[in-house]
């Protein structure tokens, strides 16, 4: 990943980050790239087909929420990571990805950063001047 | 809402403050700090967010800050609020991801010369007996989920009745280690799937095992009333519900999100969602957040059953011998329906306590028998490095908290100061000098650890000493720490 896909914002007790995009596609790609970033070092990928993930929302912050939290459930209960992800289409409420799942492997994967959840907290999703920029914190 | 900072306040005495209603608030604010402490909070959003939870339907009494307050999402951390039954709400926000993350302290007959020789086989025994980190799972107890579903009705009560631990355990937890209104069927598929290999491990962040010992006394009888001495060895286990409570939280969040709409509630931040104590959607919340925190309550109860195993091993000495008794567990994160006294009435209200700890006076009901003429133990962890205080509750947080006090040291450094401040240092062998030997499962997480990243705890609990809300018993200092 190109290191100014994202920028990490910290506070005392928050971690949160920023990453934009020419089009809203490119910007939920950004945001779940430099999320598998701040949370896991991947050490080989596996050439695995891709599985489809639908997720839904009533609207676009809730559907970035979801749409993020959908790993850490993926991780936690599955042991999945995800080394690529490939946004579909994204409608009103909902958004369709591609995604290459593995099975974390303790030998040569690391963990970075244990976060607990996606929050609302300053949340925001939107279009500025040219550029669509996500800001999403974590609970950690 | 406009941000207010400190100069909305007005200095009550040496340690209240008080943020007056205005704009949409329902009610006062009161924060509870010192001039030093007052500087901590600054430059963050925690007193606006003492502010939004004033805004909150049915809010009983004051919105309250305690001394280690910082910011949050949604309440701030330290942040205590009651609602009435009928007309209040109930907020996933004012109880926060890590549903009854919270702490128990175990006393032992141990002193620290017994056991200085074997530290640092201890810690790391601990180490490789409790799975921590941040996808821990624990290898030997995958629970079906309907063997699940019973931890999340009976608590810590699963597991006395499954061989870890006693009935006297659980005659030492906040509310017995059982919220008897828990509901399994109101928790998702989702959050049983993240569940069911996390009961009994650790988890990562600031949570941690720690084998300590009694260093400093301060009132001689209250801490013989909790069977404290000086030299004794301690353990202190905090850690919460793991990736169920993260889920549950998460779940309801989206669901309440919808109810405060349904229900119009203006609100300014969408962290702050509720919805009323008796609707569908809050009942909903009320029962599935239960059921985590009795997942919780089971989870530091097994960890404490490990820790004793471990300390059997090592030591080849039987657990009666060595005492390993739970003083007490505290809940951090959670909300529960408690009869206070309002305006001088008794009255039930629901309490969100969110990096907040109860701390009732002694002969209140709900203290256990061993604590009644003490007050209920209290124990605020400190970083990994100095020290971490036993308190018991007093008659005067009853009054102005409903029975609450603070909960820990809180951050100084954001976690990339921390590394900044951490690098070209050797965390684990400073530690090692000064006594502390440090096992985690990341080195990361050690390093976001560090005590320099921490506010000194004293500080904390000088203030919630002298505005009387809580008395101070013992300190406690680390002599091996197990980071998640």
């Amino acid at each position: 990943m190109t290191p100014r896909l994202y920028r990490i914002i910290e506070h005392t007790a928050d971690t949160g980050f920023e990453v934009w995009g020419n089009t809203k596609k490119q910007v939920f790609e950004s945001a779940a790239k430099a999320f598998f970033n701040i949370m896991w070092q991947i050490g080989a990928r596996q050439q695995n087909e891709p599985v489809t993930l639908e997720v839904a929302g009533n609207d676009l912050e809730e559907l970035l929420v979801n749409f993020l939290e959908e790993f850490l459930y993926l991780y936690d209960a599955k042991g999945l990571v995800c080394t690529g992800i490939e946004i579909e289409s994204i409608s009103a409420d909902k958004v369709r990805a591609k995604a290459w799942l593995q099975k974390f492997n303790d030998a040569g994967d690391q963990e970075l950063l244990g976060v607990k959840a996606v929050t609302y907290h300053q949340l925001f999703i939107g279009r500025k001047n040219d550029s669509w920029i996500a800001r999403i914190f974590l609970d950690i | 809402m406009q941000e207010l900072t400190i100069h909305n306040l007005r200095q009550i005495d040496q340690y209240r403050w008080l943020l007056p209603r205005q704009g949409k608030m329902r009610t006062d604010g009161m924060l509870f700090l010192d001039r030093k402490l007052l500087e901590h909070v600054k430059n963050d959003k925690s007193i606006t967010q003492v502010a939004n939870v004033a805004w909150l339907p049915g809010i009983v009494g004051r919105s309250l800050a305690m001394p280690d307050m910082h910011q949050g999402y949604g309440f701030p951390i330290g942040g205590v609020a009651a609602f009435d039954p009928d007309e209040g709400v109930v907020s996933p926000g004012g109880v926060g991801y890590d549903i009854n993350c919270g702490v128990r302290l175990l006393r032992s007959s141990l002193v620290k010369d017994e056991i200085k020789d074997e530290i640092v086989n201890l810690v790391n025994s601990l180490f490789h007996n409790i799975p921590s980190g941040v996808g821990s799972r624990q290898p030997n107890l995958k629970l079906n989920k309907k063997e699940l579903k019973k931890v999340l009705a009976t608590g810590a009560r699963w597991a006395v009745r499954n061989g870890f631990g006693s009935q006297d355990d659980l005659l030492h937890i906040e509310e017995s280690g059982c919220l008897d209104w828990a509901d399994p069927e109101a928790v998702s598929e989702r959050a049983l799937d993240r569940g069911q290999a996390q009961l009994g491990t650790l988890g990562s962040g600031n949570h941690f095992v720690e084998i300590g010992f009694v260093d400093q006394i301060f009132e001689e009888k209250l801490a013989k009333g909790i069977g404290l001495f000086k030299g004794q060895v301690t353990i202190i286990i905090h850690t919460g519900s793991r990736g169920l409570g993260h889920q549950v939280c998460g779940d309801n969040i989206r669901l309440l999100q919808n109810a405060s709409r349904k229900f119009n509630f203006d609100l300014p931040d969408r962290e702050l969602c509720c919805a009323p104590v008796h609707s569908s959607e809050g009942r909903q919340y009320l029962a599935a957040m239960a059921s985590a925190a009795n997942f919780a309550f089971a989870n530091r109860q097994l960890i404490t059953e490990e820790v004793r195993r471990t300390f059997e091993q090592v030591f080849g000495l039987g657990v009666q011998k060595m005492g390993l008794q739970l003083v007490y567990d505290v809940c951090h994160n959670i909300a529960k329906f408690e009869t206070h006294a309002v305006d001088g009435k008794q009255r039930e209200v629901v309490v969100h306590r969110k990096g907040a700890t109860r701390a009732f006076p002694a002969h209140h009901p709900k203290v256990p028998a061993a604590y009644k003429e003490t007050g209920q133990p209290v124990l605020i962890p400190g970083d990994m490095g100095r020290y971490s205080y036993v308190l018991v509750g007093t008659d005067r947080a009853l009054k102005e908290t409903f029975g609450s006090t603070c909960h820990g040291a809180g951050r100084l450094m954001s976690r990339h100061a921390a590394k900044k401040a951490a690098k070209g240092h050797d965390v684990t062998a400073e530690l090692a000098k000064i006594g502390v030997t440090v096992r985690g499962a990341g080195r990361a997480t050690l390093i976001e650890e560090i005590p320099q990243a921490y506010k000194d705890v004293e500080d904390v609990v000088r203030v919630v000493h002298e505005a009387g809300l809580a008395r101070k018993v013992a300190r406690l200092r680390p002599l091996g720490v197990i980071k998640g």
